[in-house]
C-alpha cells in the first residue's frame, strides 16, 4: 500500500503510520490506529522523506 | 262435468254418474255399460301413456310430474350419469378406487412411506439418492446426483479437504513435543518490517499496521485486541546488516504502556543504549 498516514503526537514529533497488508483500508486502518482525536493526514509514500538522519526533528505542515 | 280422464273421477262412487258423458247412472242403459267399460279402458291407457294430462302423486308410487326434470325435483333425486346435481357426498362407505379419482382405502394415511412407497426418493426430490447410509459416517453433497459418505477411518483422523472434496485423513502433527508434556503456544501477532528509509511491513499476522513515532520507536498495532495486557513481546534484529549488530528490543523509558490493542517498542544498540533505525525489526507476541 503506496499511502501512509501521518499525524502529531504527543511529544511534538510526526507519527507515520504504515499500514499492513490486513484486508483493511488505509481509510479504516486510520480509523483504528490513529490516537482517538488526533488530526491525521493520508499521504502518498512519496511524500515521506527518505533520509531519516533527522527522524526526530521532523515537522509536519 | 264430463269424467273424461281419471282425475275428475270422484272418490264419491255416487257421483261417477257418467264417463266421458256416457250416462252410467242408476236405470242407464244396458248398451251404456259397454260403451263405458271401453272408455274407461281407453282412459287408462291414456294415463299408462301419459297422454291425458293426469300424474300420479308421490303419495301414490308416482312422481307427481310429466317431467323427468320435475319428477326428480318432486323426488328429490339427482340425475343419473355427468350432472351437476350432486354437490356433495358424505355418507360413502365403500372408498373410490385410485382409478374413480380416490384413494382406495378409508384409511387417512394416504400413502404410507414405510408400505406405499418403493424405490429411493432422488436427492432432485428432496431425497438422498441412497437406500443406506453407512454407520458414523459423513454426509457429502454431491450436486443432484446420490449423497456421498465419509467414513471415521483410523482412530484420530480429522476431515481434510483437498480443495475439492473432503476426505478422512491422518492429522497434520504441526508441533510435536520430543520430549515431556508441557504445552505449546503459538504467537498471537507478528511483524517483519524495515525500519530504515521508508519504512515498510514485509509480513505481518494479526497487527494492521505498525506507528513510525521516531528513530527506532515504532508502535505495533493489533488488527484483534489481546485478551489483557499480561503478554509478552519479543523481538529481534535477526537479518539485518553487521551495523544492527548488538541490537535489543527494548521498552520505552517514559514511553506509552502496552495496551490491548498496541505495544511501543525501541531498536536499541546495547553497548551503549543508542536508539537507531535498522533494516531487520522482528516483533512477536505471545499469551
Amino acid at each position: 500500500m503506496n499511502k501512509r498516514i501521518v499525524y502529531q503526537n504527543d511529544e511534538g514529533g510526526i507519527s507515520i503510520i504504515v499500514p499492513a497488508d490486513c484486508g483493511l483500508t488505509i481509510e479504516e486502518i486510520a480509523a483504528k490506529d490513529v490516537p482517538t482525536g488526533k488530526a491525521y493526514n493520508i499521504v502518498d509514500v512519496s511524500e515521506i522523506p527518505t533520509d531519516r538522519t533527522f527522524r526526530d526533528a521532523w515537522t509536519w505542515e | 262435468m264430463a269424467k273424461t280422464k281419471i282425475s275428475e273421477y270422484s272418490a264419491t262412487s255416487a257421483n261417477n254418474t257418467d264417463i266421458s258423458n256416457i250416462n252410467i247412472a242408476e236405470g242407464c242403459s244396458p248398451a251404456n255399460v259397454n260403451n263405458a267399460i271401453r272408455t274407461l279402458m281407453a282412459q287408462l291407457k291414456d294415463l299408462q301413456a301419459g297422454t291425458s294430462g293426469d300424474t300420479i302423486p308421490v303419495t301414490a308410487g308416482g312422481t307427481g310430474s310429466a317431467t323427468a326434470t320435475d319428477a326428480r325435483t318432486a323426488l328429490s333425486a339427482a340425475k343419473s350419469g355427468a350432472n351437476s346435481d350432486i354437490t356433495s357426498i358424505t355418507g360413502l362407505t365403500t372408498p373410490l378406487t385410485t382409478a374413480q379419482g380416490g384413494t382406495g382405502t378409508a384409511s387417512t394415511t394416504f400413502a404410507n412411506l414405510a408400505t406405499n412407497v418403493t424405490g429411493t426418493l432422488p436427492v432432485a426430490n428432496g431425497g438422498t439418492g441412497v437406500s443406506t447410509l453407512l454407520a458414523n459416517a459423513v454426509l457429502l453433497g454431491n450436486g443432484t446426483s446420490a449423497l456421498q459418505t465419509v467414513a471415521p477411518s483410523t482412530s484420530g483422523n480429522i476431515l481434510t479437504s483437498n480443495g475439492t472434496t473432503w476426505t478422512s485423513a491422518t492429522a497434520p502433527t504441526g508441533i510435536t513435543a520430543t520430549t515431556g508434556s508441557s504445552p505449546y503456544y503459538g504467537a498471537r501477532a507478528f511483524v517483519n518490517f524495515n525500519g530504515t528509509g521508508t519504512p515498510a511491513i514485509r509480513a505481518s499476522g494479526n497487527v494492521t499496521s505498525i506507528t513510525d513515532n521516531g528513530t527506532g520507536l515504532y508502535t505495533i498495532n493489533f488488527t484483534t485486541a489481546m485478551p489483557d495486557t499480561s503478554y509478552t513481546t519479543v523481538g529481534s534484529s535477526i537479518g539485518s546488516t553487521t551495523s544492527a549488530d548488538g541490537m535489543i528490543l527494548t521498552g520505552t523509558a517514559g514511553g506509552a504502556a502496552p495496551t490491548t490493542s498496541a505495544v511501543q517498542v525501541r531498536m536499541a544498540y546495547a553497548p551503549d543504549n543508542t536508539v537507531t533505525d535498522i533494516t531487520f525489526v522482528n516483533v512477536a507476541v505471545f499469551r
